[in-house]
């Protein structure tokens, strides 16, 4: 009962789920990135027959499999995670993930067990038409098989064809096409496979920066990074258009998550975009503090089109959201959570008749839900500012992904031109910010995760359930001890990786 | 189109054994390899009927031999089981029970548990439901 809740645990527990969806989060964007260089490589070397593009493609295939061998398995952690430390999550949700995640884990068994081996086996043992065919399906199965996923995630922040049944506590999906195709979703799994080739193309350009610093396999890294730098371009400028495309949905639908990203306390008109700030860490939203530190640099009127596709639209900020702006025909959560009190009432109250056999109050009480269900998760909020997110994290992540996102485009022409012009080589100092690229892209990537999960806190499914409730009602020490065991674990399992990867980079492509 | 006649396996001489190396696995005889521009392939594998009946054993061969000549797949290949054998054999088995599932012992139990933890008893929220 909310009264007994240990919000130690609670923490704990989104600790825990976090650690693990971002360990997982730094191999699988580069086994889907890089599968799509490995196809184009691959392509080449059967277009050309030119010996060296088939070394190439075996170097890189070998590396990807180092990566994608480290990564397996690891999200299966996070089921384990929702049945024992988010019961009643799981069991809400039940009916909408359990079909999708099912068909997504069979699809991704048969990929593997097929064309997976046949793109490392296959090596003058198939046809190369058909071991061409098996890289290129690695690449479409590996991004298809993160639809699912990401299908789940959109509809826990915009829960559409979905109905909470009372008798079986569960959100029932109403309509699977709404649900599978609904914008959020299809810009969630643009913006994340668009990032995985950003990502893969940075891995490549860091390896192959490196060789070209120690003058070792020269041809190989020059021509490595041309492809890469090249569908670099394509996928920085797909992730932009279609990172804003999000943003846009996330105007619409977590219009409190676009915010905080933002640091807007206060809604306006003509509203800026931040550029750069420092948030004051003492800001509520109940004051009057300085939401910023010392400078800050903001793009006049693009909030407002990125927000609404307007410029001169009004942006609401967390004060609005939270304690309402009736001229602007705006609920607050004060509102929200008053109705979804009534909501939490009438689901009690409808409990209680269906155990006193009681039919027709049970059914007064059910209509008295369905008018106030869409409030439902407002009920649980303790006090209304508790529908903030944590401000500073979210924006210190929106700002670095979008500033790397937008420095990468930029890295792949400077790699392009100089490589054009024949002087790659010779910039020593474009090498060194290529060695050190791809961790930049994996802080980028992260932090992307970091502004979708944290930015829509305190809600496991946006209005409707607060982690508060989605969790099982542990012990904070059970759920503090697991969270110390796969920390180590994970540790383990990156040093492996990171040192078997090092290792053969250090080999290079002689001993493939 | 016209098939030859089938040969049963046992009455096939040994010359007409696949003359695919030992150990070089092919799903496909005459594979791209530069070195094997001379199709491997012999009368036994022209014949569709018996290429039919060899697939189960080219794909047993094709994965055999894939995995005895992996170098680095080795180490990851154990670093693969171990991982599996912590997750499941350690962790889920000990640390991670499937709360309703090992707590309830039927769909209602855990629904009516899940809605009790949704519905916090207080006399607010019953009077609130009676519209006072």
């Amino acid at each position: 009962m909310i009264e007994n809740l240990d919000l130690g645990m609670v923490n704990w527990a989104r600790g825990q789920f976090a650690l693990t969806a971002m360990y997982h989060w730094i191999f699988v964007p580069l086994t889907l990135g890089l599968s799509w260089i490995l196809a184009f490589y691959h392509t080449i070397y059967v277009r050309t027959g030119n010996e060296e593009w088939k070394r190439l493609t075996k170097f890189w295939m070998k590396l990807f499999g180092i990566n994608f061998a480290i990564g397996v398995a690891t999200g299966l952690i996070m089921e384990f995670e929702f049945g024992t430390n988010w019961a009643n999550y799981s069991w809400m949700v039940g009916d909408i993930f359990g079909a999708p995640l099912a068909i997504e884990g069979i699809f991704a068994f048969f990929l593997e067990a097929t064309f997976f081996a046949v793109m490392f086996f296959g090596w003058n043992r198939v046809s190369k038409g058909f071991h061409l065919f098996a890289t290129w399906m690695v690449a479409v199965g590996s991004n298809l098989s993160a639809v699912w996923i990401l299908v789940a995630n959109a509809w826990m922040q915009y829960p559409v064809g979905q109905a909470f049944n009372p008798e079986t506590a569960r959100f029932e999906m109403q309509n699977f096409l709404e649900v599978a195709f609904s914008p959020y979703a299809v810009n969630k799994f643009t913006h994340a496979t668009s990032s995985s080739m950003l990502l893969g193309a940075l891995f490549v350009i860091s390896i192959s920066s490196w060789y070209l610093l120690r003058g070792r396999h020269v041809l190989l890294a020059k021509r490595s990074i041309v492809v890469a730098a090249t569908l670099g371009i394509f996928a920085s400028v797909f992730t932009v258009f279609n990172g804003d495309e999000s943003a846009y949905e996330i105007a619409q639908v977590q219009p409190m998550k676009l915010a905080a990203f933002e640091g807007l306390w206060e809604g306006e008109r003509n509203a800026g975009l931040v550029a750069f700030g420092i948030v004051n860490p003492e800001k509520k939203v109940y004051d009057t503090r300085e939401p910023f530190l010392g400078f800050n640099l903001h793009f006049p009127y693009l909030l407002g089109l990125m927000a609404n596709r307007s410029l001169d639209s009004f942006v609401p900020g967390m004060k609005d959201l939270v304690y309402g702006n009736p001229e602007q025909n705006l609920l607050g959560a004060v509102q929200k959570m008053d109705r979804g009190k009534k909501a939490v009432a009438s689901l009690e109250a409808y409990k209680e008749a269906r155990k006193a056999g009681d039919q027709a109050a049970a059914d007064t009480h059910l209509a008295s839900f369905n008018q106030y269900k869409e409030f439902l998760g407002y009920g649980y909020l303790q006090r209304p500012e508790d529908a903030v997110p944590p401000v500073a994290l979210s924006f210190y992540a929106f700002h670095i992904m979008v500033g790397l996102g937008t420095l990468f485009p930029l890295v792949f022409l400077a790699y392009l031109h100089f490589a054009n012009k024949g002087t790659l080589a010779d910039k020593k100092w474009l090498l060194g910010f290529g060695v050190i690229s791809y961790l930049l892209g994996l802080v980028a990537s992260q932090a992307g995760w970091v502004v979708a999960e944290v930015g829509r806190q305190p809600w496991a499914i946006q209005g409707l359930l607060p982690v508060t409730i989605a969790r099982t009602n542990l012990t904070t020490g059970t759920v503090q001890t697991t969270f110390y065991m796969f920390l180590a674990l994970f540790t383990l399992l990156l040093i492996a990786e990171i040192s078997i990867m090092v290792k053969q980079i250090s080999i290079g492509p002689e001993e493939n | 189109m016209r098939r030859p006649p089938v040969v049963p396996l046992r009455a096939r001489p040994r010359a007409c054994a696949p003359t695919v190396p030992v150990g070089s696995g092919s799903l496909r005889a005459g594979a791209h390899a530069p070195d094997s521009r001379r199709p491997l392939m012999n009368s036994r594998m022209d014949d569709p009927k018996a290429r039919r009946a060899a697939l189960p054993v080219r794909i047993y061969r094709f994965y055999r031999d894939g995995f005895r000549q992996m170098t680095v797949g080795r180490t990851l290949w154990k670093i693969i089981f171990i991982k599996l054998f912590v997750l499941f054999a350690v962790l889920k088995f000990f640390f991670f029970p499937d709360f309703l599932a090992t707590e309830f012992t039927d769909d209602r139990q855990r629904a009516d548990y899940v809605l009790e933890q949704l519905t916090p008893s207080t006399q607010g929220s019953r009077n609130l439901a009676q519209g006072e």
